[in-house]
């Protein structure tokens, strides 16, 4: 009660001095963009009604302005050191926003150690990006590849001038976030758009399997089925016997996007610290992390090859095969590597057949989503 | 300007005395822990079970309808949480303390609280599209299409069974569907009031993989759950028992 009568009078005196000392009137805003109206209007993500809501910060909400201005920095080598590399470099949208190499190659076509990761869906994608997971959010992830010497070579700062100084982007940044001035131009501004952009890759409900998910029972065939039965460990037909493909557990089920970092049985090494490439472990500096990776998304996986975080496997068919041994042995693998097929007693699973393995690369064709990667909406605005 | 002045100290008179009328309310803090054998759960550590090493290598779990009881009365604290205690971004093989601040609960003395284990069957019909993105539920990757339930929990890891020095018998619980759903009580005194010591629930895994009798239970004979009946059987097995390997002390 005496905290309230307290508050009260220093409100109250507040109030006094206020009325003593009027007001100096607000600075009136300057800078060279201020000509241009700033109306966001506000964009809404379009996804199929059976994915989940997309998560958006609320420091970075979606409008039509903030995603025009990512598509066209997406598209736009002005991000790199010789402006040669662009975001889309590695993410082109006949690969679902891969290139199709096993690994990616930057400014002056130097080599990088992993394959570039499908952006489709990567709004569904809770903090952890990158294969090894080391960026929290989209919006820091777009930061990273402008400085990296074998992606883009460049330098913030003079990426940000030559923002500044284009004929366009000012006016860009202007109507997308607010800006008086082209000197408020930032890096974060910057993947702030990028990100917006990104949010907008979503499939777009038209595959095989969506329309077995919008409830058409038609729409995959025997073989397909048994895949599908195989991939979720789902219940199949009275009579048919299908092993665990254990595929949905590491892959996840709507946008197949996985999230959590996984083992997946690849290389057979003495130590953990014997991975050549430690994944994840890089950014917890936890020792079992060495060696995983994140599960990256199966949507649209017929279009982007090559597989894995190095891109070794060509074809699914190489793929399954791997999946099929059964791992390597090494002690952090994930136990559902080791438990692919029908159980054989002491542990042992029997891997899958040829048929069952041409009937999960089946089923895996149904998530092709072609009217994802030819949406006008997502391609170069250039 | 004295007319403001005083309508507001007037206003702030009637505010005070109401507030004496209403219930107080407080947030009640609950950290959860995840043990084996009584001590903080460690990844990849080598436990003894059944007089072989065993290590664990993932553990989460979904609570529902947590309430708080007096007499016949409840309070409903939170209609969901989702506990991850091994996330990939630990630093460590350490589990996490998972420390969750239930707001605005009544002030008073409780006799006990009552926990659902799993996704209770009313929001277990639905699935991830059905939520806001900040809801648990909102999860696609806790999701089980074949089951067209969520995963109630997830108990992964390996044990040298046959103590040849091979950690080759893996076990993949991941327990789902609504026959698996279970609510537990525990009757006790719950002191909630401002600056009270919060609560902390404790889950033993050694307990969830042994029978009310002490008996372990076979890990070998049954190391992983998937869709067939028989699985359903050690799904509820499992999520049986939950209710004893759970530990609340204030």
């Amino acid at each position: 009660m005496k905290k309230i009568w307290l508050y009260s009078a220093l409100i109250a005196g507040a109030a006094w001095l206020n009325g003593c000392n009027p007001e100096e009137p607000a600075p009136t805003p300057s800078g060279d963009l201020l000509g241009i109206p700033y109306n966001p209007q506000s964009y809404s993500i379009k996804k199929p009604a059976h994915f989940p809501v997309v998560a958006v910060p609320a420091d970075n909400p979606m409008t039509v302005e903030g995603v025009q201005l990512g598509r066209r920095l997406f598209y736009d080598p002005i991000l790199s050191g010789d402006s040669s590399i662009s975001c889309s470099s590695c993410h082109l949208p006949q690969g679902s926003f891969t290139d199709n190499k096993a690994v990616s190659k930057g400014v002056g076509q130097q080599e990088g150690t992993r394959s570039a990761m499908s952006l489709l869906n990567i709004a569904y994608v809770e903090g952890a990006f990158f294969w090894d997971g080391r960026s929290p959010t989209l919006e820091d992830q777009a930061i990273h590849p402008v400085e990296d010497p074998i992606e883009m070579h460049a330098n913030w700062t003079n990426v940000v001038e030559r923002l500044k100084a284009h004929p366009t982007y000012p006016a860009l940044f202007r109507k997308a976030f607010g800006i008086n001035d082209r000197d408020e131009i930032t890096k974060e501004l910057t993947a702030k758009a990028i990100a917006q952009f990104e949010r907008i890759l979503i499939s777009s409900g038209t595959s095989k399997y969506d329309q077995y998910l919008a409830g058409n029972n038609d729409a995959l065939d025997d073989e397909e089925e048994d895949g599908r039965i195989m991939y979720f460990d789902a219940a199949g037909s009275a009579g048919v016997v299908l092993p665990d493909g254990q595929c949905f557990h590491c892959h996840g089920n709507i946008t197949m996007n996985g999230g959590n970092f996984f083992n997946n049985g690849l290389d057979s090494v003495a130590s953990l610290s014997d991975f050549k490439d430690k994944g994840r472990f890089k950014k917890t500096g936890n020792p079992s992390d060495q060696g995983k990776f994140r599960a990256p998304t199966l949507r649209n996986i017929a279009l982007s090859a090559p597989y894995m975080h190095d891109g070794r496997f060509q074809t699914m068919e190489e793929v399954l095969d791997q999946y099929s041994d059964n791992g390597s042995g090494v002690s952090n693998e994930d136990p559902f590597i080791r438990q692919i097929g029908f159980p054989l007693g002491n542990g042992h699973y029997s891997g899958l057949t040829p048929y069952q393995k041409q009937a999960i690369i089946k089923f895996l064709h149904t998530l092709t989503d072609t009217t994802f990667v030819n949406n006008p909406d997502i391609q170069s605005p250039f | 300007m004295r007319t403001i002045l005083l309508l507001l100290l007037v206003t702030t008179f009637f505010i005070a005395c109401k507030d004496k009328e209403e219930t107080l309310t407080t947030n009640l803090d609950v950290t959860f822990k995840s043990t084996f054998d009584g001590s903080q759960l460690i990844k990849y550590h080598d436990y003894t079970f059944n007089g072989y090493p065993l290590e664990i290598s993932r553990f989460t779990v979904f609570l529902s309808d947590i309430t708080l009881l007096k007499g016949n009365s409840e309070t409903l604290m939170s209609e969901v949480e989702y506990l991850d205690f091994t996330p990939d971004n630990a630093t460590s093989d350490t589990s996490k303390l998972i420390k969750v601040s239930f707001k605005n609960v009544p002030q008073g003395e409780y006799t006990g609280i009552k926990i659902g284990y799993g996704v209770k069957p009313s929001n277990n019909a639905k699935s991830p599209a059905d939520f806001p993105a900040s809801n648990p539920l909102a999860n696609d990757n806790e999701y089980w299409i074949g089951w067209h339930s969520y995963i109630f929990s997830k108990i992964e890891g390996q044990g040298d069974a046959d103590n040849d020095g091979q950690f080759d018998h893996f076990l993949v619980y991941h327990t789902g569907s609504d026959g698996v759903y279970k609510t537990f009580t525990f009757t006790q005194s719950i002191h909630v009031h401002a600056g009270q010591k919060g609560l902390q629930v404790e889950f033993d895994i050694k307990k969830v993989f042994a029978w009310d009798d002490g008996r372990p239970y076979n890990l070998v004979a049954d190391p992983i759950t998937s869709n067939n009946r028989d699985s359903i059987r050690v799904a509820n097995d499992l999520m049986n028992h939950f209710g004893k390997a759970t530990t609340i002390t204030q």
